[in-house]
């Protein structure tokens, strides 16, 4: 019989996966997306998201690294919506709430009151109204940042992975190849 | 089929396909038939740069995706005003991509 001393190592070695440099190009616009669907949808915070997934939708035939990248730039943008969905309602409630159906029902009290001023009739934007939108403000402006920053190295060929996202990513994002033009 | 057929096809054609596709095209076409040759050469292939200019000028009304073929999606895209903005600078992005696609769908029926 025979022996065999120590331990048998496997010999095989993993082959890295080959990345097209044209791929490069389309996973980093899957974070351009959040940022150019700004122009559409400013003033609602879920349009980004929409961007991102739709761009996800369209690729979901294609190779791992895109798809990776697209999940990665939509979950980065669905961790936004609580965040942004708040400071809109809080907002909302600040210009119509307190003065009738949708505020428009109730003539402004600077119009007819004396010594009323403008601060009258927005009572709702308190000192933690305006921490909390300077917040957002600045939530907002370093996502926008990390996303410019991210798409430009990941156009480079670099495999940026956003903390805590990206785990989720590897776990979301099947491994399966899906291209259907392989030799 | 004849190598140096193949790469004048693919010198003439190159930009209506992914680059990543070129080498998979390139190998079936070698190992197509000569028969298919004419067929293969008749295949009307869609220009991106021009389906791209559409989809900048009439993108909301959904033109880019009725020339492309995805008549459906033109439909929904038509109805929605091009997504209400969004779907249109999204396929801004995309459409060169989908067009080339789908020239690759339509070569590949001729190719083994």
């Amino acid at each position: 019989m025979e022996y065999t001393q120590g331990i048998i190592k496997d010999t095989i070695k993993e082959t890295p996966e080959f990345i097209h440099p044209n791929e490069y190009e389309q996973a980093s616009r899957s974070y351009l997306m959040a940022v150019v669907a700004v122009i559409a949808g400013l003033p609602f915070p879920i349009i980004n998201l929409f961007a991102s997934i739709g761009y996800y939708l369209a690729h979901r035939k294609s190779s791992y690294f895109i798809r990776w990248h697209c999940i990665q730039a939509t979950i980065g943008q669905a961790l936004l919506i609580p965040f942004n969905s708040v400071a809109v309602a809080w907002t909302l409630g600040v210009i119509f709430g307190g003065r009738g159906f949708f505020g428009i029902t109730e003539i402004p009290k600077r119009y007819f009151a004396d010594n009323a001023t403008i601060f009258d009739d927005y009572s709702g934007a308190t000192l933690y109204y305006w921490l909390y939108i300077t917040f957002i403000i600045l939530l907002n402006c370093t996502e926008f940042i990390v996303v410019i920053y991210t798409s430009s190295r990941v156009k480079k060929g670099e495999n940026i992975r956003w903390f805590g996202i990206a785990s989720l990513t590897d776990r979301l994002c099947s491994k399966e190849d899906r291209n259907p033009y392989k030799l | 089929m004849d190598a140096q057929k193949v790469d004048m096809y693919l010198m003439t054609n190159a930009k209506f396909f992914q680059a990543q596709h070129l080498n998979y095209i390139r190998e079936k076409l070698l190992a197509t038939d000569d028969s298919k040759w004419i067929m293969i050469q008749s295949v009307e292939l869609k220009d991106p740069t021009t389906i791209l200019i559409v989809s900048i000028l009439a993108g909301g009304f959904g033109i880019d995706r009725f020339l492309v073929g995805d008549t459906g999606l033109g439909v929904a895209k038509l109805l929605t005003c091009g997504g209400l903005g969004v779907w249109t600078i999204v396929d801004w992005f995309l459409i060169m991509d989908i067009a080339r696609q789908k020239n690759m769908e339509k070569l590949q029926v001729f190719l083994s």
